[in-house]
């Protein structure tokens, strides 16, 4: 009988802390996630619609006949494609050298990781100017301090030049967040496995490739979901520098479900690419998973 | 690492210098600009050290961008907000999944581990929907709402594990002397977990402070804008878009939360690793 009501009054405390923030969660995240999915399967202009009209799987399918979608999924892989390799390498890079007990390291973590707080948005402003063809910094060394003239270019106008000149600006916003998930990893790994291998008279390289890097596989997963679901959401520096331009070189899948959305009132086919954007950033996360976790063993 | 060759320190420190300097200097670019005179910025070639310094753009950015003084505490406003609903929510719900088991449990884990998985651009156009119906749009609270719901699953996250790494006799010995549950919580378990709080704080702190999409499809208005999106879209109004004025206002908006990250960034990386651990 005690055990009972002790047990009830368990479930009952319990309860009454967690409700505040799941009535909160259901009002804000799973109301709307509900509605979305279905105004994605609706017609539904924002400005001439009463309400949204199911209409099956119209809206995917009308997609998939988008010539304007699929330039903007190509163009999103182009953009993930360039960014995730450099970006994976570079935060592994710089987060073995931050690990370093060398003076300086403090001073360099600072600076390495400082455009963690400067919003993607304003990064987009420092880097048009930057990037700008005329009174750009880098057309100017390019010409005055490398003499290389012919490089120059107009970075953000060029077709060729657009989406990669945004993969900087996404690198040097987002490497930051990949240092610390891998230097967790790193500060993860016990100093005992190093002092054992210093015994055995294990030189630098092979501490990297025997010990450091086999024991950081989770964070290898972890950083690489991360960095590959920034690339797929690339939105902010896109609006900022580019637009979609030039033409729609540097459309990006946020971008023109935004556009749908926000400019065309199309609500329904503005949620379809983002239900797309979000399958996409799914099931590439799950295949991350799986192929770190079926090396593992 | 444990090597410690004098050369292997040097290459390092060397390569150190290189990435530090790679990365900062946009910024410094962006600081000399901002104290070159228009001339200067737009004079070919370019100088990088600026000539001369002057005040000229800052006091341009004064007396020239009332928007300025808006949009900061605009800014202000809804991450104290945010943090307000964000703070109690996490640390009340974490409390509960991190030292119970009870029915209901691992379906909430699961929804907040899916919706972490789910791109913000999913909630946008419903919660545009609702906010319109509302009259939300271009206030405040029209941030604050939705900024606190998609900060609240990582807060919850990293407060559970927070939570349950307190050892169980503390909660039973504030048992036995009679406390109840609430009180528990408030002055024998919450106190226990600041460093969670702190990582929350931050984290929530630089998602409000960076967030764009949703800032610049629901605040129409520049009296309702923060500073992440009212910034570019000064470049887009004026005339003759001045870059001197425009970094001079970048430096300002930068330079405190430059100080303040530089500062605190332990706690930020303590926050990343804890909240990576689960998420």
């Amino acid at each position: 009988m005690a055990k009972h009501v002790r047990r009830r009054s368990n479930y009952r405390v319990p309860w009454l802390f967690a409700l505040p923030a799941v009535l909160y969660m259901g009002a804000f995240l799973l109301y709307p996630l509900l509605s979305a999915l279905r105004i994605s399967f609706s017609e539904y202009n924002f400005v001439y619609s009463e309400k949204p009209i199911f209409n099956g799987l119209a809206n995917y399918v009308q997609l998939f006949n988008d010539p304007h979608f699929i330039v903007s999924f190509k163009n999103t892989v182009y953009y993930t494609l360039v960014f995730f390799p450099l970006f994976m390498l570079l935060s592994l890079f710089l987060a073995l050298l931050l690990n370093t007990k060398i003076k300086g390291t403090n001073i360099f973590q600072a600076a390495i990781l400082l455009p963690i707080v400067v919003p993607l948005s304003l990064a987009g402003i420092m880097f048009t100017w930057i990037f700008s063809q005329d009174f750009g910094i880098v057309n100017h060394i390019l010409a005055n301090v490398l003499h290389l003239p012919h490089l120059q270019r107009f970075w953000l106008g060029d077709v060729e030049t657009a989406m990669n000149s945004l993969v900087v600006v996404g690198l040097w916003k987002y490497v930051g967040f990949g240092i610390i998930l891998f230097l967790s990893g790193l500060k993860a790994i016990s100093e005992d496995i190093y002092e054992a291998a210093k015994v055995d008279g294990v030189n630098a390289w092979q501490n990297l490739i025997y010990i450091t890097l086999p024991n950081l596989k989770s964070s290898f997963s972890l950083v690489g979901i991360w960095g590959i679901i920034q690339a797929i959401k690339v939105y902010d520096q896109v609006v900022v520098m580019t637009n979609g331009g030039p033409g729609t070189a540097t459309s990006v899948l946020y971008l023109y479900a935004w556009k749908n959305a926000f400019t065309f009132f199309n609500m329904g086919l503005g949620e379809a690419i983002a239900f797309f954007t979000a399958a996409l950033a799914i099931v590439v996360s799950v295949f991350f998973n799986l192929v770190f976790k079926s090396e593992k063993r | 690492m444990p090597t410690k060759t004098k050369y292997f320190r040097f290459v390092v420190f060397l390569i150190g210098v290189v990435a530090s300097f790679v990365v900062l200097a946009p910024i410094f670019w962006i600081i000399f600009t901002s104290f070159k005179s228009v001339e200067e910025i737009y004079s070919i070639p370019l100088t990088i050290w600026p000539r001369q310094f002057v005040w000229t753009n800052y006091i341009a950015v004064i007396k020239g961008l009332p928007e300025f003084p808006i949009y900061f505490f605009n800014t202000v406003k809804v991450t104290l907000g945010t943090l307000l609903l964000v703070l109690p929510l996490s640390a009340t719900a974490g409390y509960a999944l991190g030292r119970f088991d009870f029915p209901g449990k691992k379906a909430i884990n699961l929804f907040i581990i899916a919706i972490l998985a789910i791109p913000y651009l999913v909630f946008l156009i419903p919660l545009y929907i609702v906010e319109d119906i509302l009259n939300l749009l271009d206030t405040n609270l029209g941030l604050i709402l939705p900024y606190a719901a998609l900060n609240l699953p990582l807060g919850i996250l990293i407060m559970q594990a927070s939570y349950k790494e307190i050892p169980s006799e503390l909660e039973d010995s504030a048992r036995i002397d009679g406390a109840n549950p609430f009180q528990t919580w408030l002055m024998v378990l919450t106190p226990l977990v600041i460093t969670g709080l702190a990582a929350v704080t931050i984290f929530t702190f630089v998602a409000v402070w960076e967030e764009y999409m949703f800032a610049r499809t629901f605040m129409l208005s520049t009296s309702a804008q923060t500073l992440s999106v009212g910034l570019p879209s000064l470049r887009v109004e004026s005339k003759s878009w001045a870059y001197g004025t425009l970094s001079a206002a970048l430096t300002v908006s930068l330079l405190p939360i430059s100080v303040v990250f530089v500062v605190l960034r332990k706690y930020f990386i303590e926050g990343v690793m804890r909240g990576s651990i689960k998420g």
